[in-house]
């Protein structure tokens, strides 16, 4: 009986029902997508990091680019190795653009990862040292197909190979930057001395349950191979910390917009309350007990929230996929968890049934006659918002004044503000319309008292909630896609040239390259990545090995700029970003353990810079302090020139011989900017969708309450007012409501970027206070006009009839 | 309570508190006896509505008690309350009676489905009741498809449909024409003589309580 009267209520407002469902759907969406991204992001990242390392445990390269393997004698024998993959990686050109060859020992092809082919056959390497595969991309760009020869060219010399079978992107073909061609190692050998098998990295898969540490002790300590390094082929907390970079603003919008969601569940039902109140007291009054009552909305709240949920569990793959499309760039494939899919469901239904829940047991709070007859609040519920607002700004002080406050905390007030925020703009439009009622002009005064008079202010309250957060979506988006222009900026006048010897420190125009017209400026430098073991579960950090890259890029000195100069010279000593001061409180004169490449050092704080683009992602080390403390000599020189491509292409050509790799840094980082591009005009989108829903859910709540006030308007017309006066007074009505809304968001999105800022520690992310007022104030203006406006974009004048009695 | 009366009030009192304490009613004691038809007259502000809400248990007294239908109101719960209401008495407001998504014929039967009966048990006995008042062909029309008159007897109708001892009425011709109040003050008073259904009604129209038989006029809070 009260499921077929909760079935009723669901079909006697079908918009209601669509709207609620819509909502749950899209929160348990995106519940899932948060819930799934960070590890689909992982593996990604992980197979893309993997790609050339495939299974194997360990890699071992020479030191030097130009150094050689002509055996690997007696790795096979070490204990606890199963497998040994010597290979050749070269980088060589292939018509004017750079192609990476990779050639390994007759069958071990798929030793490492499989090869997934689309078309020809991976067992054809073996009939030729010539044959080679190479990607669909590849072969799409160059319109190659199985059975054409490619010439490749290294140095002075020219290699034509056949090209056998076309791969997917997957294996070592994933992420490739530049394309892969992969061919037996004898015929990639032919590019450098002649048909004999060389290899530069050797590949070691150990048997289960050996010790790594113990098999790359063994390894250096054979004489062969001690000048060599020898490292873990995976690092997954590298890939960590990248995924975390990377999830972080789609985690953080993604929460924005499922707790607003679940704000809207509520705010929906918030909508219709006197309704329901009287719905209440009519079933009250024919005796209708309130287990029945509870009955018939629970039933409707279940049949809403469960609908909601599987709508939003059909909707979860495809929003997910997008998702990944969106911020990834590339077809990633990925498992739907059903238990992370039964979860997010679970949740979304749960809150979903509180959220409509909540106004229901308001409704039901009165006795019949205080839901006819609409009694004043309690003294508690007017407490309420005085207690919220209170809180919030205890917890607020607590986050910025103690210690360790910001974090986790941050993220609490974040939600806290908004809620609070939201529960008290009502108090604050009646105060500002007691103030209007003494305005002398008939029209406002007549507006200022039936918004002071008003007891609930819903739509305010959704479009307050709606504006602040849209507020912060779209200053997310400007300020990421500044740092953004800012990071293209900084490189884009920059070339990296690598496979230079290490020799090119000690040379005085830098074998040449500081000759080559049009170059501004060159140093030679270490560019290596290495990891902060003893700090944040071992931070990831790019590590720049030249103290001119004080001068290349525009760091900022938190320390003394001249003491730092200085003491970054003195071998063992680095400097950090100031970020690693505020996340894990390191200071000058502290000393880290730093690895690189399977070795690790301690070394000495010297100074602290700071950097919008790079924050917390870097570490600056002399040349002098690499050689002492981890034997790695100059590997790469950063290059300045106004046009950087060319001056790249310049310096293969000129270099030829050399075969030095030469790319402009926007390409080499080609993959790393579109991702983070992307992601930023992911949080765009989502600003844009918030936007449209709020104004939306706002007209749709408008247009769906009028009549609550026809015998308001009613009574106007029949004293006399005339249609556009009234149209006029409602005007004021909606732009009173928006300003208020405006002001006190603009307001608060500055408490809330500081700690949404904040609580992007959580992510092991530290950034200054950064706030875009200009972008705010047109976000909130376009709202608040837009709001103003309902009345005339809606039609209202043309309901304005009196009642005529039945 | 003595077996004749169907309602006893005694020294009731309400206070609402709207910034100053203002006393509405200032010791109301009144019985009704079964079958009885009593109107409640009285200027605007008098409290009569205030009186018939305590009295039907809508809305509590500061002080004193009610006893309706033999059950002392400050001493049964909501469940009681609301088995009262589903057997023994009910209210019919001046308009706005009805839920408006239920069909005319859904609305009478509302306390009887809320009650857990059949409707194989009820059905015939609700639609010749409702043709009875008039509105056996608006059985499956929606409340707003139905005129103000049309509205009111489908109150009427649930109120008998569950055979009451007791109805309480508030103006319940106050949003009608004259003529349509006057055929509903008919279909009230045959209600009241043919079934011996007892009525307690609010109106504040003299032509309207001459269909009681008796009359209660308050004045200032007081049975004058």
């Amino acid at each position: 009986m009260t499921l077929k009267l909760a079935i009723k209520n669901i079909y006697a407002k079908p918009w209601r029902a669509v709207a609620t469902v819509f909502v749950v759907a899209v929160a348990v969406a995106l519940v899932f997508s948060m819930l799934s991204f960070s590890d689909a992001v992982f593996d990604y990242l992980f197979a893309v990091e993997t790609a050339s390392a495939g299974d194997s445990d360990l890699t071992l390269a020479t030191n030097s680019v130009s150094d050689r393997i002509l055996s690997v004698d007696g790795l096979e024998e070490v204990d606890g190795v199963k497998d040994v993959v010597p290979t050749l990686n070269m980088y060589a050109l292939y018509q004017g653009g750079y192609v990476s060859l990779r050639g390994f020992d007759k069958g071990d092809y798929e030793t490492l990862s499989d090869i997934e082919v689309v078309e020809g056959s991976v067992s054809d390497l073996d009939l030729n040292t010539d044959n080679v595969v190479i990607s669909q991309d590849m072969a799409e760009e160059y319109g190659l197909k199985v059975g054409d020869g490619i010439a490749v060219k290294s140095g002075t010399k020219t290699i034509n190979f056949y090209v056998v079978a076309i791969a997917k992107a997957t294996g070592y073909f994933l992420g490739e930057s530049p394309y892969l061609v992969i061919g037996n190692v004898k015929g990639v050998s032919r590019l450098i001395y002649g048909e004999y098998a060389v290899y530069n990295e050797v590949y070691l898969m150990a048997e289960d349950g050996a010790n790594l540490d113990t098999i790359i002790n063994t390894i250096l300590s054979m004489p062969k191979y001690k000048d060599m390094t020898i490292g873990e082929s995976q690092d997954a907390q590298y890939v960590t910390n990248q995924t975390n970079s990377m999830s972080a603003p789609v985690v953080i919008a993604g929460v924005g917009v499922l707790v607003l969601a679940l704000a809207f569940v509520v705010l929906i039902s918030l909508t219709s309350l006197g309704e329901r109140k009287k719905f209440v007291s009519k079933l009250t009054v024919v005796g209708a007990t309130k287990s029945q009552i509870a009955q018939i909305f629970l039933y409707e709240s279940l049949i809403l929230a469960f609908v909601g949920a599987v709508v939003g569990s059909i909707l979860a793959g495809g929003v997910f996929a997008l998702l990944l499309k969106v911020t990834l760039s590339s077809v990633v494939a990925f498992r739907i968890s059903t238990i992370k899919l039964f979860g997010s469901a679970v949740i979304g239904f749960v809150t979903a049934v509180a959220s409509v829940l909540i106004p229901i047991a308001i409704s039901m709070r009165n006795t019949i006659s205080a839901n006819e007859n609409e009694r004043r609040k309690s003294v508690v519920w007017k407490a309420l918002p005085i207690a919220l607002v209170l809180t919030a700004v205890a917890s607020v002080i607590v986050e910025f004044t103690a210690k360790g406050g910001r974090g986790s905390l941050s993220l609490v007030n974040v939600v806290l503000v908004l809620v609070a925020l939201v529960v008290s703009v009502p108090f604050v439009l009646r105060a500002l319309a007691k103030l209007l009622e003494k305005a002398p002009k008939a029209t406002i005064k007549l507006t200022a008292k039936s918004l002071s008079r008003e007891r609930r202010h819903t739509r305010l309250q959704i479009l307050t909630a709606g504006m602040t957060v849209a507020m912060l979506l779209f200053m997310a988006w400007g300020l990421t896609t500044d740092i953004f222009t800012g990071y293209l900026v900084e490189f884009e006048d920059k070339v990296l040239v690598t496979n230079v010897p290490s020799s090119i420190a000690s040379s005085p125009n830098i074998e040449g390259i500081l000759d080559v017209e049009g170059v501004e400026s060159a140093v030679p430098m270490v560019w290596r990545q290495g990891k902060m073991t003893e700090i944040g579960k071992g931070k990831t950090v790019n590590i720049i090995g030249s103290e001119k890259a004080l001068d290349l890029i525009d760091f900022a000195f938190v320390t003394n700029e001249t003491e730092l100069r200085q003491s970054l010279l003195i071998p063992g000593n680095i400097v950090i970003d100031k970020a690693y001061q505020e996340l894990y409180g390191l200071n000058v004169g502290d000393k880290v353990a730093l690895e690189i490449e399977g070795k690790t050092a301690t070394l000495t704080i010297a100074g602290i810079t700071r950097h919008k683009l790079f924050n917390g992602n870097y570490v600056i080390a002399s040349i002098g302090t690499f050689e002492d403390a981890y034997g790695i000599g100059a590997d790469t020189v950063l290059v300045v020139a106004d046009d950087a491509k060319l001056m790249a292409e310049k310096i293969r050509s000129q270099f030829v011989e050399r075969n030095y790799y030469a790319q402009d840094a926007l390409t080499v980082y080609q993959w790393d900017a579109e991702s983070l591009g992307n992601v930023f005009d992911l949080v765009g989108t989502l600003a844009i969708v918030m936007a449209v829903l709020v104004f939306m859910v706002l007209v749709a709540s408008a247009v769906a309450s009028r009549p609550n006030g026809e015998k308001g308007r009613t009574a106007m017309l029949s004293a006399g007012m005339a249609k556009n006066t009234l149209l006029l007074a409602e005007v004021y009505e909606y732009a009173i409501t928006a300003i208020t809304a405006f002001v006190l968001s603009f307001a608060v999105s500055v408490l809330m970027t500081a700690s949404l800022i904040g609580a992007l520690r959580l992510f092991g992310l530290y950034f200054e206070f950064m706030y875009g007022a200009d972008i705010v104030a047109i976000v909130g203006a376009v709202l608040s006009v837009g709001y103003a406006l309902i009345p005339l974009i809606t039609g209202f004048k043309k309901k304005y009839t009196l009642l005529r009695q039945k | 309570m003595k077996d004749k009366n169907v309602l006893i009030a005694q020294g009731i009192t309400k206070t609402f508190d709207t910034g100053a304490p203002t006393e509405v009613l200032k010791g109301i004691d009144l019985e009704v006896n079964k079958g009885e038809f009593v109107a409640i007259v009285g200027e605007s502000g008098s409290g009569k509505s205030t009186l018939l809400y305590i009295l039907a248990g809508i809305d509590t007294p500061t002080e004193g008690s009610v006893v309706l239908a033999d059950k002392d109101l400050a001493t049964i719960g909501d469940a009681e309350m609301a088995s009262l209401r589903r057997h023994d008495v009910a209210f019919v407001y001046q308009y706005d009676n009805l839920v408006p998504h239920l069909t005319a014929y859904e609305n009478v039967t509302l306390p009887l489905l809320l009650d857990g009966l059949k409707e194989a048990d009820y059905k015939d006995r609700v639609i010749a009741l409702m043709t009875e008042l008039g509105i056996g062909d608006r059985l499956k029309n929606y409340p707003n498809e139905l005129s103000g008159g049309e509205q009111q007897r489908v109150a009427i109708a649930r109120a008998l449909a569950i055979n009451p001892k007791l109805i309480f009425l508030d103006e319940p011709t106050g949003s009608l024409d004259r003529e349509r109040g006057r055929q509903v003050m008919e279909i009230l008073k045959d209600v009241n003589e043919k079934r011996g259904v007892a009525l307690v009604m609010v109106t504040h129209s003299s032509a309207h309580a001459e269909y009681a038989s008796r009359r209660i006029e308050i004045e200032d809070g007081r049975i004058k």
